[in-house]
């Protein structure tokens, strides 16, 4: 059997000086290909296990390790994980507001040696993909909530990330719009084989995994298996 | 898409403040550069004044606060001429006039006529003038030309009428524009008999020029020998205040565009905070955001200076026009006045952007991202 693409080891994180408690001591492990719903209630830990998961938080106790290794600590290999070993879709899609969906989408892989061409083509490819090639040039503020999470997950695979991390995709979209982001997510895990881990209040966003993990004050409550329907 | 279209794109997306941080900075190049084209200018007709007729240098009297009220003895003349290696040594008159409100500052210059070829006059048209001519005046061409005045003509002078007897070149702008007489008929209408301005001195081939400079300063300790643009201020205070005024403007100037480009890119920051947030989080390094940051700052300043460098040549060429200028001012644009600019628009880039972008980059993503 593989080892688990991610694990988790007594992950505790605390906040203002150890007065709040975000995460209690959770162990995980996802494997490899799977898509995961971590649900609970607000102020559960949710959101913060996936900053932990993308290297924009450290833990405060407990280990990570995500495709077998350690998360990295030192500034260059962080900023390397977070480019090439996860892509990130938040709630807000949070796409600058300046550039196209193209642009948006391109602006992931500056600095990584790829060719301008080569981004272009990628990112057409990309937007293709979620189905917005007809909207490349436009804004976000011209694009719909759908269209701008569809966009930020083209973003968040940019540069082809093997582990996608959503903290609440569907957060801010209406059902049509939401059925259509996490049936994406769905043929990711199928097309590419992607190990998904995605953060929902919504209990119709976790029937979409895989299988769902539910905490309650930073650790797990209870763990279920879905299967998609 | 690189980092540099990113940074055009940044800076199309917010054109009115890229215009106005350009604006500010295009000001701040303005000023340096025209303040700088002037003195230079200035400083270069000046030196060219007292290199005329290739002397190897010139002697005044010291301390004086404007070239012109430099009085020298003829006596000093003699000894001058009388020392071991001097070749030749003339010396001169020179006399400011009021012609008209055009031409405020129209100089007249003393010289004998048989001192006129080694003082490197040239006379295109018509004769040189007569020793001791009270009536006789000869023009410079560009003063000629200026005046509508040709040879057989006459020029009135502060209720003086001469006569044109010739049309004269000296290479040099400032003679070029000037008028030349006997100098005993000078001296007489100034009613200073034994004063001279300026000498002229040339020193025998192979002979230590400075060796001969000490020589008179020593001898004649109230005088100063200049050869060099920096030894212009021994004898003319005018000159260093320009100097120093130049230098002023531009610090001032300076402060000002950093202070306008910090302004805009500290407001920028602060607007984009989420922004540099999101960008961390998707992979970007410290020093990819610090490189957007001075990138974008970098820019508008570039343009700015490219703008402001444009600016500069209009208004040295109004600043030219200028009566009080006349004459006196023919400016000079060198390659140095563009690496100046440049200087100072990276000078302006770095004082005003370092700090905003260090701040930019210092930010934890997630702090970032949640900034409102």
């Amino acid at each position: 059997m593989s080892e688990p693409d991610i694990v988790v080891k007594v992950l505790v994180k605390d906040f203002d000086h150890g007065r709040i408690h975000a995460l209690t001591g959770l162990d995980m492990e996802v494997d490899q290909g799977e898509f995961v719903a971590v649900t609970g209630p607000s102020g559960c830990g949710k959101s913060t296990l996936i900053h932990l998961l993308a290297a924009l938080d450290e833990p405060t106790h407990g280990t990570i390790a995500v495709h077998g290794q350690p998360l990295p600590t030192r500034p260059r290999q962080l900023d390397h994980y977070r480019r090439h070993a996860v892509g990130l879709v938040f709630q807000l899609h949070n796409l600058l507001p300046n550039l196209s969906a193209l642009q948006n989408v391109e602006i992931a892989m500056i600095g990584t040696g790829m060719a301008r061409r080569a981004q272009r083509k990628r990112a057409l490819q990309l937007l293709d993909e979620v189905e917005l090639s007809g909207r490349t040039t436009s804004r976000p503020a011209q694009l719909s909530g759908g269209e701008r999470q569809r966009v930020a997950i083209a973003r968040a695979l940019a540069n082809n990330p093997p582990l996608l991390l959503a903290d609440e995709p569907t957060g801010a979209l209406d059902s049509e719009a939401s059925t259509g982001v996490l049936a994406f997510l769905q043929s990711l895990r199928i097309e590419r084989n992607m190990t998904i881990l995605m953060v929902t209040h919504d209990p119709r966003a976790a029937a979409a995994a895989d299988r769902t993990i539910r905490l309650r004050d930073g650790r797990i409550d209870t763990e279920a298996v879905e299967v998609p329907t | 898409m690189n980092l540099i279209d990113l940074i055009r794109q940044n800076l199309l997306a917010r054109k009115a403040r890229s215009i106005l941080t350009g604006l500010a900075v295009a000001i701040g190049v303005l000023t340096i550069v025209t303040l700088g084209v002037l003195t230079s200018s200035l400083r270069n007709t000046a030196v060219s004044v007292l290199r005329t007729g290739r002397a190897d240098f010139s002697v005044a009297q010291e301390g004086v606060s404007d070239l012109l009220y430099s009085a020298v003895d003829t006596s000093n003349l003699d000894h001058v001429r009388s020392m071991d290696g001097v070749e030749s040594a003339i010396g001169v008159l020179v006399a400011a006039a009021k012609l008209d409100a055009d031409h405020p500052l129209f100089l007249k210059i003393g010289v004998p006529p048989e001192s006129l070829a080694e003082f490197g006059v040239n006379v295109v048209d018509g004769r040189a003038y007569s020793a001791h001519a009270t009536n006789e005046i000869m023009l410079g061409y560009r003063a000629a030309a200026d005046l509508g005045i040709h040879v057989g003509g006459s020029i009135t002078i502060e209720e003086r009428t001469y006569n044109v007897v010739g049309i004269f070149s000296t290479g040099q702008i400032f003679g070029d524009k000037a008028s030349m007489l006997p100098l005993t008929t000078l001296q007489a209408e100034e009613r200073t008999p034994s004063n001279l301005t300026l000498l002229f001195v040339r020193i025998k081939s192979g002979t230590d020029v400075d060796k001969v400079r000490k020589q008179i300063e020593a001898d004649l300790p109230q005088l100063a020998t200049v050869r060099t643009q920096s030894d212009f201020g021994r004898v003319d205070r005018n000159l260093i205040l320009i100097t120093a005024a130049n230098l002023g403007g531009s610090v001032l100037a300076l402060i000002i565009g950093a202070v306008g480009v910090m302004n805009t890119t500290l407001l920028s920051f602060f607007e984009r905070t989420r922004e540099f947030g999101v960008l961390r989080a998707i992979g970007w390094s410290r020093m990819r955001i610090v490189a957007l940051v001075i990138g974008e700052a970098a820019m508008v300043c570039l343009l700015g200076a490219i703008a402001g460098v444009l600016c500069a040549f209009g208004a040295v060429r109004l600043l030219a026009r200028l009566p009080d200028l006349l004459g006196i001012f023919d400016p000079t644009f060198t390659a140095g006045v563009f690496w100046k600019a440049l200087g100072f628009a990276l000078l302006m880039t770095l004082l005003g952007a370092v700090y905003p972008a260090a701040r930019a980059a210092r930010r934890e993503p997630l702090e970032a991202m949640r900034h409102e």
